[in-house]
């Protein structure tokens, strides 16, 4: 187990490398997905490969003179990377103008980052439900498809969408597994470690991903943990990049343990899966429309982060719920601040952090969740 | 460079708007003028008047509140539910204008803004902000609200597909109206409303056009001023203002009437506008004998695509959903910036004997912000004017400090060589 855990852990640490090996050996395109809805299935089908372009932890150099430093920290370090010429082995860039930020900046990153072979907004109804944006998904994914043909230099079947979307799927329920497993007993694996695992699975081929996952679930499965008095807690947020490594750890150094999350890096990356009945590009539109967790940058008003959150810890018996908003993701603000009116006759503790590319006090943070941890414990 | 006080001639017939608008805004007030729609956003107007729905634009009623410096305590109270200081400073006044309703607490608000409670919230997505907004009030007040979804067009050639779009959303809107105010929708009045912003559009952009003159008969601060009844009252009485807006500044023109007793620097604004430092601003920069002479924000609306043709679509009269869908798919926002904004910005800088120019790049909107740097640099090395970027805010008082202003903006017109 714990040899696996290292080897999620070493992709994870290096966002990239692990898609930049897979071209030199397969001598096939890497794809880039910015933003947070960009359909893989359709580039897998294709047989290229999909990865997640995430937030790098190095400081923000070249980027600050193009982007301000008030926006959020994962598009300025985006657009660093950029011009930094990291991103210029990517075949093609997809950015889902999944908010203004992103719209903005994939187009100062094709007017200024001159070695990007190619970067590709697309464009996503914000109000998922109407009869409207039906058709408009079935057309932006259809563009998609076009898109990767011309990439591959190949045509994409329906049995090829097929395929791509059970390869996903049944990563997608592997993922449930070791969420289930995580519910189930408390403390078995950290919440870093758990980040690491979804991470690596945006930046490496799915099934290499599944078949690793495989033999690390049957390990957790014969595995005890001992009682413990811990503070179960669930992690919510953190949009477009992953949650912040030490938050999580200090969160389970002060007395908690995260035993569910609806954070970006985590199971919203995979808590929709695609129906294997219906023709692929109406199953794959309908799993975009019919999205199971609530996004703060959609228009859903049937689903509300409150209800999904509340749910969420009654089902992992958690007993608070800790909320991560990248700073100046404003889409992320408006939807904290609605579901926490939402929660008010819950009586479930809530609290919230904010996360900076730079770097918040770690003192600061751990201070303050071990009195939110205490003030649960009563 | 002297230091007392300028006199700035400022386009007489704007003396009226504050008039206008506070006519407007007492006819929230009235109860047989059909139920009231807070709408968050450019919205469509046209549509509301044709369907006896009353309306106002939230973020025009946070302009009101900021002009008179009076938006802090509104800031405070959304700050205070949870609301992140990083929010657009617009949405953060009429939140906290609504929690405040919402609690009873009406007599704190200074009566001039007073408001009734909204029957129904409307938003249109030019920004992303707008949708968040719209759910929020809908929350706080337990009203019904109506979304429009405008997509980003980042291909020209989708051009059709995303008016459509539009368009069939805003078929479903007259259902939703028609629904919610038990009357037929007016379709001859949405008519006759269209026409109208076509006649305002021409007006609007003659008058606009004549700041090319030097000295200019009006500076963008007139301009501003006068936008109102344009963006959001779109009546009659407003296409009679143009025309006398129109006629004032082609005679002053005409007249070789200036607003500035002596014009040494023209300059050109980039950008939404700092309404709690309108005054400030236009004194700052008439000490040094310095005007805004145009600027890129608000004046568009219904002007630039109609009459030059730069869009595919013009006023269509016969279709009016698709000309309003088309107005709204044609915002700087919902297009590739490098595409409209720019060249309209690039226009202005080209014909308006522009010596310097000043991008806001504000501290709580992302749509004004982004670009803005490549924006400086572009003008710069392409046109080798002297430019300042200022990182202020549309209303949130807390980023805008007038000495430190005043010191860039002095450095901004050393810089011009005369
Ligand atoms: S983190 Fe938020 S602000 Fe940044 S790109 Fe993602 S959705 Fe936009
Ligand atoms: S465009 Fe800017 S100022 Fe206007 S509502 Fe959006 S964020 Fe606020």
């Amino acid at each position: 187990m714990e040899q696996l855990l290292n080897k999620f852990q070493q992709i994870a640490a290096e966002p990239l490398k692990t898609a930049q090996y897979w071209k030199e050996k397969t001598g096939k395109k890497v794809v880039g997905c910015m933003g947070l809805y960009v359909t893989e299935e359709i580039f897998h089908a294709a047989g290229l490969l999909p990865v997640v372009i995430l937030e790098k932890d190095s400081p923000i150099l070249r980027a600050q003179a193009h982007v301000q430093s008030y926006m959020c920290g994962y598009i300025r370090s985006v657009t660093d990377q950029a011009l930094a010429g990291d991103l210029d082995f990517i075949d093609c860039i997809i950015s889902h103008d999944c908010c203004h930020t992103i719209r903005m900046t994939t187009e100062i990153i094709k007017r200024n980052a001159t070695g990007i072979k190619d970067i590709q907004p697309i464009f996503l109804p914000v109000t998922i439900k109407k009869a409207e944006s039906w058709t408009y998904t079935l057309q932006e994914l259809s563009f998609l498809i076009e898109k990767a043909e011309k990439l591959a230099a190949r045509s994409i079947t329906e049995d090829d969408l097929m395929q791509s979307i059970q390869t996903y799927n049944k990563h997608r329920r592997l993922l449930k597994r070791l969420y289930q497993l995580r519910r189930d007993k408390p403390g078995i694996i950290s919440a870093r470690q758990v980040s690491n695992i979804v991470k690596a699975s945006m930046l490496m081929p799915k099934e290499e991903h599944n078949a690793m996952l495989e033999p690390l679930l049957e390990a957790m499965e014969n595995k005890t943990v001992e009682a413990n008095n811990k503070i179960p807690v669930i992690v919510s947020g953190s949009l477009c990049e992953t949650c912040d490594e030490y938050v999580l750890d200090i969160l389970e150094e002060v007395g908690g343990v995260v035993v569910d999350d609806d954070l970006y890096v985590g199971s919203r990356y995979f808590a929709t899966e695609v129906d294997e009945s219906l023709s692929p590009l109406t199953a794959l539109a309908l799993a975009y429309v019919n999205m199971v967790p609530p996004c703060p940058t959609r228009h859903d008003p049937d689903n509300k982060l409150s209800d999904y959150l509340i749910n969420m810890a009654e089902r992992a018996r958690a007993k608070g719920i800790i909320s991560v908003i990248v700073k100046f993701c404003e889409a992320h603000y408006y939807s904290y601040l609605t579901f926490r009116r939402g929660i008010k006759e819950f009586n479930i503790p809530e609290y919230l952090i904010e996360t900076e590319h730079e770097g918040v006090s770690p003192a600061q943070v751990k201070t303050r969740l071990q009195s939110f941890i205490e003030s649960i414990r009563g | 460079m002297s230091n007392e006080k300028k006199i700035v001639n400022r386009v007489k017939c704007t003396a009226n708007i504050s008039g206008l608008m506070d006519n407007f805004y007492k006819d929230m007030f009235d109860d047989n003028k059909g139920p009231l729609c807070w709408c968050v956003g450019a919205c469509p107007y046209e549509m509301f008047s044709a369907a006896n729905v009353r309306r106002f634009q939230t973020e025009n009623h946070a302009a009101r509140i900021s002009t008179r410096q009076e938006q802090a305590m509104f800031i405070e109270v959304a700050e205070a539910e949870g609301l992140s200081e990083n929010v657009c400073s617009y949405a953060k006044i009429n939140i906290g204008f609504a929690l405040m309703m919402a609690r009873g607490e009406e007599d704190k608000i200074p009566e001039r803004y007073r408001l009734p409670k909204p029957d129904m919230i409307f938003a249109l997505n030019t920004c992303p902000t707008m949708i968040q907004w719209c759910d929020m009030l809908s929350d706080i007040f337990k009203v019904p609200k109506f979304v429009v979804d405008a997509a980003y067009i980042y291909d020209e050639n989708n051009w059709d597909r995303n008016v459509e779009y539009v368009k069939s959303q805003l078929y479903d809107f007259v259902r939703f109206l028609e629904k919610h105010t038990g009357q037929p929708f007016d379709w001859a009045r949405l008519n006759e409303i269209v026409y109208l912003m076509k006649q305002i559009a021409v007006e609007w952009r003659a008058a606009r056009e004549l700041c090319k003159n030097v000295p200019t008969p009006a500076s963008f601060l007139d301009a501003l001023i006068a936008m109102g009844p344009k963006n959001t009252v779109r009546d009659e009485a407003s296409l009679a203002f143009y025309k006398d807006f129109h006629n004032e500044v082609a005679q002053r023109a005409k007249d070789g009437i200036g607003v500035l007793e002596q014009e040494k620097y023209r300059i050109m604004w980039r950008g939404n506008f700092p309404w709690h430092k309108l005054g400030t601003l236009s004194r700052m920069l008439a000490k040094y004998d310095a005007v805004l002479i145009s600027g890129v924000y608000g004046l568009g609306t219904y002007g630039d695509h109609a009459i030059d043709n730069i869009l595919p679509d013009g006023f269509d009269l016969s279709d009016p959903l698709r000309t309003i869908a088309a107005e709204h798919c044609c915002r700087s926002y919902t297009r590739r910036f490098d595409w409209k904004m720019d060249h309209e910005f690039r226009r202005h800088i080209e014909e308006f004997s522009i010596d310097a120019v000043i991008i806001h790049s504000p501290r709580t909107c992302r749509p004004w912000a982004l670009t803005t740097y490549d924006m400086a640099r572009e003008v710069e090395e392409k046109y080798k004017l002297p430019v300042l970027v200022l990182e202020v805010d549309h209303t949130d008082p807390n980023y805008f400090h007038d000495a430190q202003v005043e010191t860039r903006i002095k450095a901004l017109l050393e810089t011009i060589k005369k």
